[in-house]
């Protein structure tokens, strides 16, 4: 009779650990919906990134370009509309005018905008998710950088109070290592993109000539993408790679040529 | 007197169901949040999982149709194409100017380059605006990889456009 008489309550507590074991499992559940696939999102989109950087690669190296300036096609579009007055018949591929350039000075500076330009432009489909450099290094010692071109995102962010308000972005380009610093070096760059984290990486090995050297110079090009970081131009891994914004470089430019 | 004695004695026992009336409430709310949140995990699941098997059709896609990052001819992008052999998901891809931002929902023939005939490839056989399964609703995956297009003597950069969706 007395056993009968905490029936009720025997049966609650059953309920309750009944609810305790539910519980941990949809904690389960919830972790696991949570964590499913990510893994796999983060290696498709390193994928990517990896794919992107290869191929872009592969196409600023073989693009053609126009050495009197003119545009090799017209709106776009191949077509029969394309005349000897609008499109350009001094036709070359990109790479060798570079490999031109470095021969007599062993420096890139008369083609640096077509190339600045054409990786612009190969980069513009990914040009809000990434943040990029090209380099070419050639096997000098100490090492040597011709080009060291960055396109990197700004943030500045509006608060008020404790809350940030906006962001804004802002893309600035910059040619790295002007100053062509004996101090810089590959553990800079190397510090760099650690830092920063790449998310693709791109590498091609490049064979370039000197004026009156018989032999190739071995150096290579290589493109690096990182997703946008919002570290400031003060931070001292950046400061330490030398960077200069295209636009100073090329007003400095102006103002020097004679 | 009677009636006294009973309850006094039967203290709490409402009966045999009355008595378990009060272990029901967690047990049932146990039993709902079990199963919703069993649902809603399947749910993501079948979500993620479709989203995979996009992400992973678009690869391919743009895999073989990237081939060498080099398309000498319409020809070749074509027999590319054919090699290609995906039922699910519908995609669409093409040559795009590099330059040009594109509408995946209304994405027609005008965007493609073209020689004799356009630099499209798509397991759809009408064109995409024609298409009821691309909506705004659709799971869409998109993907863009620079690619050489040689056209006569010139090299230029373009970019391949590589779109798939499911409902």
């Amino acid at each position: 009779m007395e056993r009968m008489n905490y029936k009720g309550q025997a049966a609650i507590t059953d309920a309750l650990f009944f609810l305790l074991i539910v519980m941990s499992l949809v904690s389960f559940l919830f972790f696991f919906s949570s964590q499913y696939g990510r893994t796999v999102g983060e290696y498709s989109n390193s994928k990517f990134g990896s794919d992107y950087a290869v191929s872009a690669l592969k196409t600023i190296l073989y693009s053609s370009f126009a050495r009197d300036g003119l545009p090799l096609t017209v709106d776009g579009k191949f077509g029969d509309d394309c005349t000897p007055d609008s499109c350009s018949e001094e036709v070359d591929y990109l790479i060798a005018a570079v490999k031109e350039d470095y021969a007599d000075d062993e420096n890139i500076n008369f083609f640096r905008e077509e190339l600045t330009d054409s990786i612009k432009k190969v980069m513009m489909p990914v040009r809000n998710s990434f943040d990029y450099l090209v380099y070419i290094k050639v096997n000098l010692s100490p090492y040597s950088y011709p080009y060291f071109f960055m396109s990197r995102k700004e943030f500045t962010s509006t608060a008020s109070g404790a809350f940030i308000t906006d962001v804004t972005a802002v893309q600035k380009d910059y040619y790295c290592n002007y100053n062509d610093l004996t101090a810089f070096n590959q553990n800079k760059i190397n510090h760099f993109i650690v830092f920063v984290g790449a998310k693709g990486q791109a590498v091609s090995s490049l064979y370039l000539p000197v004026i009156g050297d018989t032999e190739f110079r071995e150096g290579e090009i290589q493109l690096i993408l990182w997703s946008p970081n919002d570290f400031n131009s003060e931070n001292p891994l950046f400061v330490d790679l030398d960077c200069v914004l295209r636009e100073d470089v090329l007003e400095l430019e102006a103002a020097a040529a004679p | 007197m009677f009636l006294r004695k009973l309850i006094k004695n039967k203290k709490g026992y409402l009966g045999p169901i009355g008595d378990d009336l009060p272990s029901l409430i967690p047990l049932m709310f146990a039993l709902i949040i079990f199963f919703s949140s069993f649902y809603a995990t399947v749910n993501t699941y079948n979500d993620k999982t479709v989203d995979f098997e996009n992400d992973i059709a678009v690869v391919q896609i743009g895999a073989s149709l990237r081939g060498t990052g080099f398309v000498s001819s319409l020809e070749e992008f074509k027999k590319s194409c054919d090699a290609l052999n995906v039922r699910q998901p519908y995609f669409s891809a093409g040559l795009i100017d590099l330059n040009k931002d594109i509408n995946v929902l209304s994405l027609d023939e005008d965007y493609f380059f073209e020689g004799s005939d356009y630099f499209k490839c798509s397991n759809t056989e009408e064109k995409l605006t024609q298409q009821k399964v691309l909506s705004p609703n659709s799971r869409i995956v998109l993907r863009y990889y620079p690619i050489i297009l040689q056209k006569n003597s010139v090299a230029l950069p373009v970019k391949l456009v590589v779109v798939a969706w499911k409902e």
